[in-house]
């Protein structure tokens, strides 16, 4: 009976056209959500067997997409702790039970017990560093913990290498009671500077560095501790007269050029074994006698004094910084971006957050930047892919398909009161 | 998804027109500002999400700015030097008292010839006398004037240190945020100008040279290169030399363990007013004292009695003698101090109870003893001895040549070669001041010009931005216009 059958395919028709209107409604209402993925329907028909002459009309079948894969826009904020991905993939967060899931928003922040956690309560995964490099385990979630910011100690970094350049004069006089044979108050030198680096305990330590020319092209180089001085001279002697000095070594020039002679060969390099703390290795290759002033011309140092976590940061490869009162920045966590082979198939959940569905297929994990993974974006944040223009054109057009679909039943009512009235 | 596209666009072209504007009003207001460097806003284009602020940088001009530092340097140092021998300079330029040491003598000189010429009048005896006494007190206010000069340029010194220390922390301060600042991203150019303006007070103090480094980092060397921060400032250390002890060089500054002033220093300081007031109170002032000295010498042996009995006893100090004296000074050798301890003889100064005619007839060392009375028969027109005297005063003596002067001269050439000297001193540091601090204002402007605020480029910047503005915001009004023909549309 196709009347009725009319009725009941505009009534599909309509309930088709609501569900449509539906994720209009919802689009509209989220696009200003950070992460958000427009939802739309797709409609395919259902056909019945018809008998010859004799239509019999099927329905509408309606199905909810997705648009996860969707790139969206980006908005600049000001928090170093928003992120955005550029690319494929999806931040990894788990609620309160400890349940991973998959989003694209990352506007998170630190709460009272250090994690950080999303808009929608998710807390950021990460792999802990411990002082080195993070192992990601390719397809599945082990290893992965809340990123936690609060139980960053205070933290020093003892000095292990650095570079120390200068130019010393070329015609300086050669001088024989050197600090590095007599480490007396009879020592003569040529020039005197001094340099700080950090020990094992952030103490940081001065040593006196003597420059004295022994012979020609020749410079010995002479490291003291400076806490070791005399208090009354303030230089020599150094701890006990005679005592030797912490590190002593003869550069060499090659007069033609006045840089270092590497031929003779002539060390480049200074090993100062720092007290109570490490083996600071001074890079001294750009050493050069010149005819000018005792000059340092660079000289850098690592290590850092002690100093507590003022500030956290996520780099584009993941990698989460935590940035130091003294500047220094310690990689503490590495966030991970994990997909599936088919994201558009995930099941969307409440706050922006998707899991593995039957039909997705597997998590697969690995860095930013890495294996067709996107880059992590820091003080960006992913815009809603919607669009309320087109979002309103659609809701028109369905809104003109659902006054006709209501149209039809209509006439199907019509037609079916016509019928019953012919029984008089 | 254009046009919410265009929406995003448009706002962050306002934002980042608001940003820049804000750059531009900080940079009229500190126009005037010394150090202030010009800042602007670097802006960035990020595809398909229209325009972002990457950050603010500022004008630089490394090169002229180092010109700024050793010329200031150099101008603190003729400063400390001209303030100094201005000092000096009342001791031989009071117009109005004519007080030099020069003028002093001149005057004795002539009051000397006037008792020749009447030996009877008491009256000129007593004006002899009287010179004599205002030239040995003009020679002790010399002497003390230079010692007040030396003292003064050695408090000048314990300033400077001081200061220097006191920079050298807030250079720490702000170097750590800079540091800080440059890590973590944020806006560290007004901390870089501040660290500019400090640098530029510590080169007036001391010539300096900076190492930049990684992350905005700097490290300072003295001229000499002696190391005062890198990381942590370095101390200088001086100790006040108190009251200077005449013909010695006062204490040595200690930078880091290393003296850099006086004649010990291993890594001498250059420039800068530290060097300037150690040369003045260890150079110049010493050889003035010198020469003070050395003119006060030679008046004590110009009017040293010889004994008149043949009886071979040995030259005594006459009318001038000196505290704690013992016989003559030798000749040619400089004794420091002498000049402060100079007197006339309480014997021959009526003031003090002497008898002035004993300037005519001799005897001043000891009246008691004949041995060295000259006018041995008391005679009123006796003159021998005052034209010894005139004329012992115009020989030629022998000067330590410690005092930079000629060492053979008379004393009232030395006198006058003394005062030419240190004219000669004064205009050498007075054109070294005019000199280095027109070169400062040279480069000071020319840096200026490079990083400092042109307010007619900052006013066209201004209406270029309100015109981006604006359009921005048609922009916004066109979309909403937009959208609103599409909601009119829904029925």
């Amino acid at each position: 009976m196709s009347i009725s059958g009319m009725m009941r395919t505009s009534a599909s028709g309509m309930a088709a056209q609501s569900s449509r209107l539906g994720t209009v409604s919802d689009n509209i209402a989220n696009a200003s959500t950070h992460g958000y993925k427009r939802a739309f329907t797709e409609f395919s028909t259902v056909v019945l067997e018809s008998g010859k002459g004799a239509y019999v009309p099927g329905s509408v079948d309606t199905t909810v997409r997705y648009g996860i894969s969707q790139q969206g826009g980006f908005d600049y904020t000001t928090s170093p702790t928003d992120i955005a991905i550029d690319g494929n993939g999806f931040i990894l967060v788990s609620d309160n039970s400890g349940a991973a899931f998959l989003t694209r928003a990352g506007s998170f922040v630190k709460v009272e017990n250090g994690d950080l956690v999303n808009a929608a309560g998710y807390k950021l995964l990460g792999y802990p560093m411990n002082g080195g490099t993070a192992a990601v385990s390719a397809n599945g979630t082990t290893g992965l913990v809340p990123v936690n910011i609060s139980a960053l100690a205070l933290q020093a970094t003892p000095s292990t290498q650095g570079t120390f350049n200068v130019n010393v004069p070329v015609d300086a006089e050669v001088e024989a009671s050197t600090p590095g044979t007599v480490n007396d108050t009879t020592a003569v030198y040529s020039a005197k500077t001094s340099l700080t680096a950090v020990d094992n305990v952030g103490r940081e330590v001065t040593f006196d560095v003597y420059y004295t020319k022994t012979g020609a092209n020749t410079w010995e180089v002479a490291i003291f501790d400076q806490s070791q001085r005399d208090p009354t001279t303030k230089s020599f002697p150094y701890g006990t007269a005679g005592d030797p000095p912490l590190a002593l070594e003869t550069l060499s020039f090659d007069p033609a050029t006045g840089k270092l002679d590497l031929a003779l060969p002539s060390p480049t390099s200074i090993t100062i074994p720092v007290p109570n703390g490490q083996n600071l290795v001074l890079d001294v290759s750009k050493t050069s006698e010149l005819n000018d002033d005792f000059l340092p011309s660079d000289t850098t140092i690592n290590g850092n004094k002690p100093s507590s976590v003022e500030n956290v940061e996520i780099n584009g490869d993941g990698t989460v910084y935590a940035v130091y009162g003294n500047g220094a920045r310690v990689g503490v966590f590495r966030v991970p971006l994990a997909t599936v082979p088919a994201p558009d198939n995930l099941t969307p959940g409440p706050g922006n957050v998707y899991s593995v569905s039957a039909n997705s297929g597997n998590l697969q994990l690995g860095f930013p930047g890495t294996g067709g993974f996107g880059d992590i974006k820091a003080s960006q944040l992913e815009k809603s892919t919607v669009d309320t223009a087109s979002e309103l054109t659609t809701m028109i057009e369905s809104q003109f398909a659902f006054t006709a679909n209501s149209k039809v039943f209509q006439t199907g009512g019509e037609l079916m009161e016509v019928l019953v009235n012919l029984k008089r | 998804m254009s046009l919410s596209a265009t929406l995003s666009n448009a706002s962050s072209s306002l934002y980042v027109a608001g940003e820049r504007t804000s750059v531009v009003s900080r940079n009229i207001a500190n126009a005037e500002k010394a150090y202030y460097s010009r800042k602007s806003v670097e802006v960035v284009t990020i595809p398909g999400s229209g325009v972002r602020t990457s950050g603010v940088v500022r004008a630089e001009s490394p090169v002229l700015f180092r010109q700024v530092l050793s010329s200031s340097s150099s101008t603190a140092t003729y400063q400390a030097q001209v303030e100094t021998l201005d000092f000096l300079d009342s001791t031989i330029n009071d117009v109005e008292l004519d007080a030099s040491p020069a003028a002093l003598i001149n005057k004795f000189l002539s009051a000397l010839q006037n008792y020749s010429a009447q030996p009877q009048s008491e009256l000129a005896s007593k004006a002899a006398v009287r010179s004599a006494a205002d030239l040995a007190n003009g020679l002790n206010s010399a002497a003390s004037t230079v010692r007040k000069a030396r003292t003064e340029a050695d408090s000048g010194v314990q300033a400077s240190v001081d200061r220097v220390n006191s920079l050298l922390d807030q250079f720490q301060t702000v170097n750590d945020y800079i540091v800080k600042g440059t890590l973590s991203g944020s806006d560290v150019t007004d901390y870089m100008d501040q660290r500019d303006e400090i640098l530029a007070n510590l080169s007036n103090e001391v010539g300096i040279r900076t190492v930049s480094r990684g992350n905005n980092d700097m490290a300072v060397y003295t001229d000499s290169g002696v190391t005062l921060f890198d990381r942590v400032p370095r101390k200088l250390e001086f100790v006040g030399s108190g009251n200077m002890t005449p013909g010695l060089p006062g204490n040595a500054v200690y930078i880091d363990g290393v003296p850099v002033t006086g004649a010990n220093a291993t890594m001498p300081l250059q420039s800068g007013r530290i060097v300037g007031l150690v040369q003045a109170r260890d150079d110049i002032s010493l050889s003035y004292e010198a020469q003070i000295d050395e003119m006060a010498r030679v008046l004590v042996t110009a009017f040293a009695e010889s004994d008149q009995t043949g009886g071979g006893g040995p030259d005594v100090p006459g009318l001038f003698t000196y505290t704690g004296a013992s016989g003559i000074p030798p000749d040619g050798v400089l004794i420091s101090g002498l000049a402060s301890a100079l007197r006339v003889n309480p014997n021959v100064d009526p003031d003090k109870g002497g008898v002035a005619t004993r300037l005519r007839d001799g005897g001043i060392s000891d009246p008691l003893s004949p041995q060295y009375v000259y006018n041995t028969d008391g005679s009123a027109s006796y003159t021998n001895r005052i034209d010894e005297l005139i004329n012992k005063m115009g020989a030629n003596y022998t000067f330590d040549p410690a005092a930079k002067l000629t060492s053979d001269a008379s004393l009232t050439d030395y006198s006058a070669t003394s005062v030419g000297w240190l004219e000669e001193q004064r205009k050498v540091a007075d054109d070294g001041l005019q000199y280095q601090s027109t070169l400062y204002q040279r480069s000071f402007d020319s840096f200026t010009r490079i990083t400092g605020v042109n307010l007619d480029e900052e006013l066209s910047l201004m209406l270029e931005l309100e015109r981006s503005f604006q359009t921005s915001s048609k922009l916004i009004s066109v979309v909403d216009s937009m959208y609103s023909a599409l909601i009119g549309a829904i029925r």
